[in-house]
């Protein structure tokens, strides 16, 4: 008999789990055990494969991108959209989370008109263009420069004046600065989620006793302005607004 | 767009050619009205156009000729013609002419114009004259039997793509003058080509319902239906002056025949008037599907096709231009050109296009060139099939069937690899789109996010916010010394006051050393520097000089701060006393003694510090 079999033989004696088995599987084995999964039409094994590196707080770009191809196979298109846009704010300029999120969209049976003026728009798609973190690195490095410069500055030639250059950098040094600043703003303010529930009911008030203003489809866009148990105030694109059951969005 | 004359000098009666040319245009361009040429008469000749490829770009240039005929003698400035295309307007430039005194045809100078100068066709020809002046008043459209317009086609039921002319002409008992066209005919559904017009208009005098009119062709456009349908054309309003002495009797009708389109009376009143002639309704039938040829492409009208090519023995992959030439009567912008069969062996690429409209009679021609160029992909004996036209003749409707010969190539073989030839490798159009046959989402990501990448984005991030507070820091301080430096600038007491601490601390650091010393030496040089250091603090502190300290100043300012009965006022006294007595070599100074003086002096300072 092969030394292994004693040594498994011993471990499950004892009530033991065997070395390899006790050792966790890595991120890196499930997400390639849950693409293998996708590969074979496999699509409940690949959800959960996915899922559960985010529960293990693996939230990569590629882990939503690749539950959204899933869910959209799955035919569940309020779940693709919502995991789409999870991975774009991680990765805003994949072309291949824009092009499926783009392509999900086209085929939702529901669209919201936006309303919002083209300067909102704009700023919008602009911030959404980089992530919080981005913004973040450029602004921090381009604050190291301003400060190296006005130290050496301090220090080395007290009596110089500001030059162009270093009023330049502290330009774009505060643009940057603000830019991030409203990124964290709008982020912190603009909750938002997805509709991912078919028909999902949206009411005058939060309780399932108020009347149904109107009826969401799924994958439909919406912000969360505040909550109140288990429900939250939402307004869509056009303006309109009313409650909805948290269980019928789903947090971007 | 720009104009061009091909003379800058004339004399009278000699024709200049003016030409409009229009580069960059697409669709069916109407020839430009020319404005009022004073002294000159002019004529539209007709058009040419031209399509070709020029680095990449397709470039098309349409260009309308007119004769211009000088009529006096003199400088003139051919005025900028205006032309609206695609709602943006377009000029030329403005042309110097000269006119000599001489005559082609013999005539003699004549003056400048007078009233009432014929007015052949240009639009508001000729200048008006106080005695001719229009009336204020806008013109209106009138019905007046004595002055009207006919609109009239040659044909009323065509097939598409068939000539119809369309005439205007101008029947008048008054003395007049054509002055344009003020709403231009409505004749949607239709390729219009204006029609070149003779010098002459062809004045005739016609009897209608016993009255004698004096009637002339001004303008004639020929149309072409687009496609089968009931088309009703709008014929638009046309302006004439006219003198309102109509001849009622048929006795002077010879003498007003004379007197038509030329000179009046010099106190004659003129009056413009719109006339308007009726609308007219024309049909395009259907072409007759029998004996309908398949390579028919809706060409009408009846055409002679040739055919060259530029050589007939090539290497393989060199290029041979086949030049096809459709000539004959019909619309010739519209013309297709021949389809080409598949061929094995070729490949083929289409090369330039031109152009040239001509009159025959009351019918439009012309001629047109397209070119072809075809690259033998193999070698040995290739050929270029013969190429199928079709049309249909109106006259004889039927549709008849022309083709070019077939032209046998030799092709050498060669080992150059095939490329576009240079006149053709910019053209982008000849390359094929890539084109999506379906759509769905794009696959997943199979390659495994590093976690690498985003742990140094982490560190990157802490340490780039780090360095910042750093720098904050550092800046802030920097700052701050700069203002404590400019402060201590301006008063230097206060700089001495604020100093003097830190001064004697740094010198208290050696003292320390010179304390725990068990050297007899040392213990000498120990009281001489805490002397020094004492007396540096108390001259620091109170700004004054060390030539003013004495230990009497010192006893007496400290009392002001502390109280004369302070037990430190003795004992900087005994300092003060054992180290006189030390600098005379009286007796030395124990470690223990030594700590003492040591705190004294720290605990002196730290008094002081916390009081001033």
């Amino acid at each position: 008999m092969r030394p292994a079999f004693w040594i498994f033989l011993l471990f499950s004696f004892l009530g033991l789990k065997s070395p390899a088995s006790a050792r966790a599987e890595s991120p890196a084995a499930l997400f390639k055990k849950a693409n293998a999964a996708y590969r074979n039409g496999d699509y409940t094994a690949a959800t959960s494969g996915y899922e559960s590196l985010i529960m293990r707080n693996w939230k990569n770009a590629n882990v939503y991108y690749n539950l959204g191809n899933v869910y959209f196979k799955e035919k569940r298109l309020g779940q693709a959209i919502l995991n789409y846009e999870k991975a774009r704010r991680q990765d805003p300029r994949d072309r291949d989370i824009s092009a499926n999120l783009a392509y999900v969209r086209g085929l939702l049976e529901y669209r919201v008109e936006d309303k919002r003026n083209w300067y909102l728009k704009a700023g919008e798609a602009i911030l959404a263009s980089f992530t919080s973190r981005e913004i973040g690195i450029v602004s921090l490095l381009l604050g190291l420069l301003f400060w190296i410069s006005w130290g050496i500055s301090l220090y080395l030639h007290p009596n110089s004046a500001w030059g162009w250059k270093r009023k330049a950098l502290l330009g774009v040094t505060l643009v940057c600065v603000s830019l991030w600043v409203l990124r964290g703003w709008h982020d912190v303010t603009f909750e938002e989620a997805i509709a991912i529930k078919p028909q999902a009911a949206v009411r005058y008030g939060p309780s399932p006793k108020d009347q149904v203003a109107f009826r969401l489809g799924e994958g439909i866009k919406v912000r969360i302005k505040n909550r109140q148990g288990e429900w939250s105030r939402v307004v869509l694109a056009n303006g309109e607004t009313g409650w909805m059951n948290q269980e019928d969005v789903g947090i971007v | 767009m720009a104009g061009y004359v091909d003379k800058r000098q004339a004399q009278i009666d000699e024709e200049i050619a003016f030409t409009i040319r229009i580069m960059g245009a697409h669709g069916n361009l109407q020839a430009p009205r020319l404005p009022s040429f004073k002294g000159f008469d002019s004529f539209y000749t007709g058009r040419t156009s031209q399509f070709t490829f020029v680095n990449g770009k397709s470039n098309s240039t349409v260009e309308f000729s007119y004769v211009l005929v000088p009529k006096v003698v003199g400088r003139f400035t051919l005025e900028s013609v205006q032309v609206w295309i695609d709602g943006k307007s377009y000029g030329t430039q403005p042309l110097e002419v000269e006119i000599l005194g001489g005559s082609v045809g013999g005539n003699v100078n004549q003056p400048l114009p007078q009233p009432a100068l014929p007015a052949p066709i240009a639009s508001a020809q000729g200048s008006a004259s106080p005695a001719q002046a229009s009336a204020t008043l806008p013109p209106q459209i009138v019905n007046d039997e004595n002055v009207f317009v006919k609109a009239v086609v040659d044909k009323q039921t065509v097939y598409p793509n068939e000539q119809v002319l369309l005439t205007y002409t101008l029947y008048t008992r008054y003395d007049t003058r054509y002055e344009g066209f003020e709403e231009e005919p409505s004749v949607s559904g239709f390729w219009i080509e204006d029609f070149p017009l003779d010098r002459d208009l062809g004045r005739d005098t016609v009897s209608m319902n016993g009255k004698r009119y004096v009637k002339a062709d001004i303008r004639k456009i020929a149309l072409f239906p687009t496609a089968p349908a009931e088309y009703t054309i709008q014929p638009g309003t046309l302006k004439v002056s006219v003198r309102e002495e109509p001849k009622t009797t048929s006795m002077f009708d010879e003498f007003f025949g004379d007197s038509f389109f030329s000179g009046s009376g010099f106190f004659a009143r003129r009056m413009d008037r719109l006339l308007k002639p009726a609308s007219i309704a024309v049909k395009a039938k259907p072409f007759p599907e029998g004996g309908k040829p398949a390579s028919f492409n809706g060409a009408v009208g009846q055409f002679r096709l040739s055919a060259s090519v530029d050589k007939n023995t090539v290497k393989q992959n060199e290029p041979v231009t086949l030049k096809l030439v459709l000539e004959g009567e019909g619309n010739i912008e519209t013309l297709p050109k021949p389809p080409v069969p598949e061929l094995t062996g070729f490949k083929i690429f289409d090369g330039d296009t031109s152009n040239q409209l001509l009159r025959t009679g009351d019918n439009l021609g012309g001629k047109k060139t397209f070119e072809m160029i075809f690259i033998p992909t193999e070698a040995g004996e290739l050929s270029i099939p013969p190429l199928e036209f079709s049309f249909f003749n109106p006259r004889q409707q039927t549709y008849q069937v022309l083709r070019t010969q077939e032209f046998p190539l030799k092709v050498a073989p060669s080992e150059e690899p095939f490329h576009l030839p240079t006149e053709l490798e910019q053209k982008e159009a000849y390359k094929k789109e890539v084109r999506l046959e379906s759509k769905d989402i794009r696959y997943i990501h199979e390659e495994i996010p590093s976690e690498k990448l985003s742990r140094i984005a982490h560190y990157l991030y802490g340490g780039l916010a780090s360095f910042n507070l750093l720098g904050l820091l550092i800046v802030g301080n920097g700052l701050l010394r700069r203002r404590r430096e400019a402060i201590f600038a301006r008063d230097h007491g206060l700089k001495r006051r604020k100093l003097a601490a830190s001064i004697a601390a740094r010198r208290i650091k050696a003292l320390k050393q010179l304390a725990k010393s068990q050297e007899e030496e040392e213990a000498g040089r120990f009281i001489e520097e805490a002397e020094k250091v004492l007396n540096e603090y108390f001259s620091n502190k109170f700004n004054v000089s060390s030539y003013r300290f004495t230990t009497e100043w010192l006893e007496e300012k400290l009392s002001e701060i502390w109280s004369p009965e302070d037990p430190s006022l003795k004992q900087i006294r005994e300092f003060y006393d054992r180290a006189r007595e030390t600098r005379f070599g009286r007796g030395g100074v124990p470690v223990q003694e030594r700590q003492q003086f040591l705190g004294l002096i720290e605990a002196v300072i730290r008094r002081l510090e916390k009081r001033l």
